[in-house]
């Protein structure tokens, strides 16, 4: 109980400090609720790179467990260099790295910069899943429910790596998205066409993720 | 020793009826006496604080249902596979995919989940992170199997969890929906602890079932229906402003450490929450009340689980098929009555995914099936819990533990009392021991799980030499006449 408190106590921490450290960052963010998630693992950077460098970051925690165990991690660098972190409850545990080649950065970049991921609305997408999910229970004689759904926070810097003159072109400006349940609700949603962009996007990510040329960094 | 006892003798006769070590602080200047009374009286440093601080008043909530929401409203109520609307037993059939990676190594961490489900046994200290078997860096897959069991026959997170698109400790507010204005309210109130009754949650609807007469999840009343239980927070007690849920932190501030609702979303590699709270049981019987949500009546059911084995057929199927980028259950449910606002839903089915990513620990250890009908008491001394010898200027610890099985949360007298050289000594509820030819009742109150508590642990130092039993004892009802229904003893004898 004493570990789990402190574990507890510690994130607690963690998140204050990182609260007040977003507060002071001019960027703007697209989540479903109005909270913050500070990621926990984007402190975790390969330090062979600058992190003023980073063009993306993604993380996704798992909800059912608790907070202090964190997510998995993909940070990518403007040289296309991927650097990714699986905690020590995974199989893969530890942090990994490669170069993405060109065309691979140059579609995921393409996928990062659309509208449909520069205009994100949290907001305004959650209610789009709200009336299809009441459309559903009207029409449909059986309706689901998914839970334990994971969360994903994507972060992009859009003028770090083929300036998209976001915000001005502001090189620390960026994007930051909050979604949970993405899986379920892409499967249950395809005609909310914001909903399938962020999925298509995450698909690429966690090929990336997987692949099996990804050097185990010691 | 003569003298010592003729001491005692006198202090008995003048100071019937008035705490040991009261009497002898005022009566004698006896440094041997003094000290005997002085290892008694830190009883009152001990064990007072403790059933001050464990025993929870009569306290019974329940949590909240599948579907229960914005989209199907709030007063939604899910009921197991099958329920039709009448009384009867309902069983829900579990099987493993087949064709599952870990097929095998899921079917005794399946069963004792089902086996626990079927059991329905409210329990506390369910939390263990030390003296389990789970690896450090691995999940349970019982616990994590367990709690979406409960998801597939109908129970929701009590707590604000991923669906709420809330982060961080935020998800552990009571669950509810957002309200006219459209977003969660979330204020922890005085004590600062998120998810207890002191909540300040602004327009929020509140989702979560709760006792009328009391606030805390980890007791369970006798009967669990709508005379007894709402969902409105008009209905809380007095000083509550909303309600409390079965986080494990809330638990601490209610006096049952280590205990949190199975249901609840968040749990830690390593640790294992193996058997239910009396959050979860409650939930289920109250949508076993039936769609009257009143007990024993024609409507009530009964639901068992039944363990198939291997097959996708079942209506609750396992499957490491990585659908799920950690564990879900993808729970189907269908109105029970689609013209009816509100409708209860039946739940169709449930599959449960697990991804292969994670490094999980699979228990194969068999639960055993019997249950633990009746409370246990237990008192020990040094650790001998029938008898031992001291001699002077030896230690004495006493222990005491209770563990109420499946009479969690029932009324209760507890009782303890010693046969001394000096006559019969009870102690009261201000935990000192008193000199009584009648019985001194200790407390009043539900049955709850009692850790292992040192009572005293002291130098016997100018003790009488003679034999001591000492008796730990709890009823079976709460109307202040020793019953013993459940007792233990332990004898220690000192030698002169």
């Amino acid at each position: 109980m004493i570990q789990t408190m402190k574990r507890h106590t510690l994130l607690h921490i963690i998140y204050s400090v990182a609260l007040i450290l977003i507060s002071f960052s001019g960027s703007s963010y697209s989540f479903q609720g109005k909270e913050l998630l500070i990621s926990l693992s984007a402190a975790i950077n390969d330090h062979s790179h600058n992190p003023g460098t980073v063009v993306l970051r993604y993380t996704e925690t798992q909800n059912l467990m608790g907070e202090a165990e964190g997510g998995t991690s993909l940070h990518i660098y403007s040289d296309g260099y991927a650097h990714v972190y699986y905690p020590a409850y995974m199989k893969r545990a530890g942090n990994y790295g490669l170069y993405l080649e060109p065309d691979t950065m140059d579609h995921l970049w393409s996928l990062l910069t659309s509208a449909e991921i520069l205009e994100f609305d949290g907001n305004v997408v959650r209610q789009r899943v709200l009336v299809a999910r009441q459309k559903q229970k009207e029409s449909l004689l059986t309706f689901t429910n998914v839970s334990d759904a994971s969360s994903l926070i994507i972060e992009i810097y859009p003028n770090r790596y083929k300036s998209v003159e976001y915000m001005e072109g502001d090189i620390n400006a960026f994007k930051k998205i909050y979604w949970s349940g993405l899986r379920w609700d892409a499967q249950q949603f395809p005609e909310i066409k914001k909903i399938q962009s962020l999925a298509n996007i995450q698909q690429v990510l966690l090929a990336i993720m997987a692949r099996s040329d990804l050097k185990k960094i010691e | 020793m003569n003298a010592v006892l003729a001491i005692m003798e006198k202090i008995r006769i003048h100071y019937y009826s008035m705490c040991w070590l009261n009497s002898i602080l005022l009566t004698s200047k006896s440094k041997i006496t003094l000290t005997l009374f002085h290892w008694l009286g830190i009883m009152r440093n001990g064990f007072v604080v403790m059933f001050v601080a464990l025993i929870p008043t009569n306290h019974a909530m329940p949590g909240v249902f599948e579907f229960a929401g914005e989209i199907h409203g709030a007063d939604v109520v899910s009921h197991p596979t099958g329920y039709t609307g009448a009384g009867s037993n309902l069983v829900v059939t579990v099987g493993i995919s087949p064709s599952s990676p870990h097929a095998d190594e899921m079917m005794t961490p399946v069963q004792n989940a089902v086996n626990t489900w079927n059991r329905l046994i409210p329990t506390t200290g369910n939390v263990i992170v030390n003296g389990n078997n789970v690896p450090r860096s691995q999940f349970d897959f019982e616990s994590v199997a367990l709690h979406e069991l409960g998801h597939c026959i109908g129970l929701a997170h009590p707590n604000l969890a991923s669906e709420s698109g809330l982060t961080g400790n935020d998800k552990n507010f009571t669950n509810s929906t957002r309200g006219v204005n459209n977003r969660f309210d979330l204020d922890s109130g005085v004590d600062g602890i998120i998810g207890s009754s002191d909540d300040m949650r602004g327009d929020d609807v509140n989702l979560h079932w709760f006792s009328k007469a009391n606030n805390n999840p980890f007791a369970i009343a006798k009967i669990v229906d709508k005379t007894t239980y709402s969902r409105f927070l008009a209905d809380l007690p007095l000083e509550d402003l909303f309600v409390a849920n079965g986080d494990r932190i809330v638990s601490i501030t209610l006096s049952v450490p280590n205990t949190e609702a199975v249901m609840q979303q968040g749990i830690l590699s390593g640790e294992s929450r193996r058997s239910l709270s009396a959050d979860d049981v409650a939930t289920l019987r109250l949508g076993m009340s039936g769609l009257d949500m009143v007990a024993d009546t024609a409507d009530d059911y009964t639901v068992s689980l039944r363990f198939d084995g291997f097959t996708n057929t079942a209506d609750i199927v396992f499957n490491f098929d990585n659908l799920t980028s950690f564990a879900a259950c993808n729970v189907t449910g269908t109105f029970l009555n689609r013209n009816q606002n509100q409708s209860p839903i039946t739940i169709t089915g449930g599959r449960i995914s697990f991804n292969t990513n994670f490094s999980w620990f699979f228990n194969d250890d068999i639960t055993p099936l019997s249950e633990q009908e009746f409370p246990n008491v237990s008192i020990s001394a040094n650790n001998f819990s029938d008898s031992t010898t001291l001699e002077q200027g030896d230690n004495l610890s006493l222990v005491v533990a209770l563990n109420p099985g499946i009479s969690t949360g029932n009324a209760a007298d507890y009782w303890v009392w010693a046969d001394t050289p000096l006559g019969m000594f009870w102690l009261n509820n201000q935990l000192d021991f008193i000199r009584s030819d009648s019985p001194i009742r200790v407390f009043g109150g539900p049955l709850f799980n009692l850790q292992p508590f040192a009572i005293l642990n002291k130098s016997i130092t100018g003790l009488p030499s003679g034999t001591y039993t000492v008796f730990f004892a709890v009823d079976d009802n709460q109307d202040n006449i020793v019953d013993a229904n459940f007792q233990d003893t332990v004898t220690f004898m000192i030698n002169p």
